[in-house]
């Protein structure tokens, strides 16, 4: 009997279906923003053969991904007051009529739980927090398909009342202030955290879980030579960068000889894919100059190893485009100084429009292919 | 073209679907997948009702609740709270890397807070008592519209113009974040004073 009446308990006007509308237009847009960005972060860490990523312009990677996790953080509040918005339909009587409206609260169902995961695995994520037993890459991943999917089953059923709201204003000045009150809050959850990669706003930036100056040499890091297990092996007065694979020549050289060949000085940034960025002035040696002097083609795959002996970010490849731009250097100094340990002296990767976790650091071997 | 988005949308859950009992480690992800709508559900969408139904109780006065910029506060308050909660808890904190989490969160919060507690109080002592003859709330539900719907006339009533309230509220947002951060008022001052404003615009609609 309560089960009967309950929906018709939830009394508040603000509740209308123009309001839900609203709501749903503004999440559809965000969902939609954080997908294409997040499939553009997974496709240039694993892109198929076929795929040569663009290393321009410099700072696309450090735009989407920006976007990415601080439009992340601005939707929560969004995503609950949609929530609080049609709460009352989640007691609807009877609750399943017929097939159909079976099906679609199924999909509602997956929509709910796919949002809610991505934005409660997002935000930790971000926070370097992980208490679930899964992958956070592969269930986040994963969990995007399904949750879209049942996004755009969920605008096909809704249409008609998108369609009827769209352009049309919400009058009742409690509605719209309600609506307001739900774009400051989203507004307020950008405004303490986008400084993390927007540097202006980094004073701002007191909920962020980087400041983008806070780290070893005033630039944050993600894996230090500790956890790396390196700091043994990068100060080793033996070593060598080997350059190796399809050369005419395979090189072996020494610090020295590598500080010896032109250096070049370029400001990239360093932008991970957690959302943080930071543009740095980087001076070494460009990839494109080591690959010819080795003698290697121009359109070989290079790959990077670092000295690590494990790690799912030991080696990365650097196609085409991105090794033979310009920007892209074997760095040995940072800011104008001999690149910290956790920052991957002797020798990192920094190209531009590409993920934190491509740039690899403690490089050891360039293998061309 | 109904069909076709359908057709869409389903390939797209089942390609997730595939993926995800094949990547990934299906049992623990269907805990939290189906966890976490239950915490909505019957945890946080209650406990959010149960505090619509106490402030639309509070206050008492014409309107019957708290006000709209109290309200509103709240609003921003909690949810801007939820959208940051794992990184004020901070328990991703690691050893050998101080730059992962490396601010005072609970400042930052408390800054946050107290900017939207000053801004909130300011706005409604410069805002007029409502109209008299409005009808007394009925609302039961958060974020009532009894309180939120009762327009006041601001200090324009009282000869103030409009521009200077704005201006209280800004710079008592601002002030207030600063008495939390004294060390810092290069960032205290700005982050409340804009606080203040979105909290201002949140109330005014």
């Amino acid at each position: 009997m309560i089960l009967r009446t309950l929906p018709d308990r939830f009394t508040s006007r603000l509740r209308s279906e123009r309001v839900a509308a609203r709501l749903g237009i503004w999440l559809g847009v965000s969902f939609t923003v954080a997908f294409a960005t997040g499939l553009f972060s997974h496709f240039t860490q694993h892109p198929p053969a076929w795929l040569l990523w663009p290393s321009r312009p410099v700072n696309l990677y450090r735009v989407t991904q920006g976007l990415h996790v601080v439009g992340g953080i601005a939707t929560v509040p969004l995503l609950l007051a949609k929530l609080w918005t049609v709460y009352p339909k989640l007691w609807q009587w009877p609750p399943l009529r017929s097939a159909g409206h079976a099906a679609e609260r199924l999909f509602v169902l997956l929509l709910v739980a796919g949002a809610l995961f991505q934005l409660v695995t997002g935000l930790m994520n971000i926070a370097y927090t992980y208490p679930w037993p899964f992958g956070f890459v592969q269930a986040h991943y994963w969990t995007a398909y399904v949750t879209y999917g049942a996004l755009v089953v969920h605008v096909v059923n809704e249409w008609a009342k998108v369609r009827r709201h769209l352009w049309t204003r919400v009058e009742d000045p409690d509605r719209r202030r309600f609506l307001t009150t739900v774009a400051a809050a989203a507004g307020l959850a950008a405004l303490v955290t986008a400084g993390e990669t927007l540097t202006p706003l980094e004073r701002l930036a007191v909920l962020a879980p980087r400041g983008p100056r806070i780290g070893p040499q005033g630039v944050p890091v993600n894996k230090t030579a500790l956890a790396a297990q390196v700091t043994g092996v990068i100060r080793d007065p033996a070593y060598r960068l080997a350059v190796t694979g399809a050369v005419r020549a395979e090189l072996s050289l020494s610090l020295a000889d590598l500080t010896r060949l032109p250096q070049h000085t370029v400001r990239l940034p360093i932008a991970c894919v957690e959302g943080w960025s930071v543009e740095c002035e980087w001076t070494g040696v460009r990839l494109r100059d080591l690959v010819r002097l080795a003698g290697g083609a121009p359109d070989a795959v290079v790959t990077v190893e670092s000295l690590e002996r494990a790690g799912s970010y030991r080696v990365s490849e650097v196609r085409p485009p991105h090794w033979n731009d310009p920007l892209t250097l074997l760095a040995l100094r940072i800011n104008g100084q001999v690149l910290d340990a956790d920052h991957g002296y002797p020798v990192r990767l920094v190209a531009p429009n590409r993920p934190g976790v491509m740039q690899t650091k403690w490089i050891g071997r360039v293998r061309v292919a | 073209m109904r069909w076709i988005g359908y057709a869409a949308g389903c390939a797209l859950v089942a390609l997730g679907g595939h993926g995800l009992v094949t990547g990934s480690d299906p049992a623990g992800w269907a805990l939290w997948f189906g966890g976490v709508v239950v915490a909505h559900d019957a945890v946080l969408a209650p406990l959010v009702l149960l505090a619509g139904v106490a402030m639309g109780r509070l206050g008492g006065g014409p309107g019957g609740g708290l006000g709209r910029a109290p309200r509103a506060a709240l609003v921003l308050a909690g949810t801007v709270t939820l959208a940051t909660l794992p990184t004020v808890l901070a328990m991703g904190r690691r050893a050998d890397n101080p730059s992962i989490l490396p601010l005072d969160y609970g400042r930052g919060l408390l800054m946050v807070l107290a900017a939207l507690t000053v801004a909130a109080l300011t706005t409604r002592l410069t805002t007029a008592p409502a109209r008299p003859g409005s009808p007394p709330g009925q609302e039961t539900a958060a974020w009532g519209t009894a309180a939120w719907g009762t327009p006041g006339r601001g200090m324009a009533g009282l000869g103030v113009p409009g521009w200077a309230s704005r201006t209280a509220v800004a710079v008592g947002a601002g002030l207030a974040a600063w008495s939390v951060a004294p060390m810092d008022p290069a960032a205290a001052l700005p982050l409340g004073g804009l606080a203040g404003m979105l909290l201002l615009h949140a109330s005014d609609g």
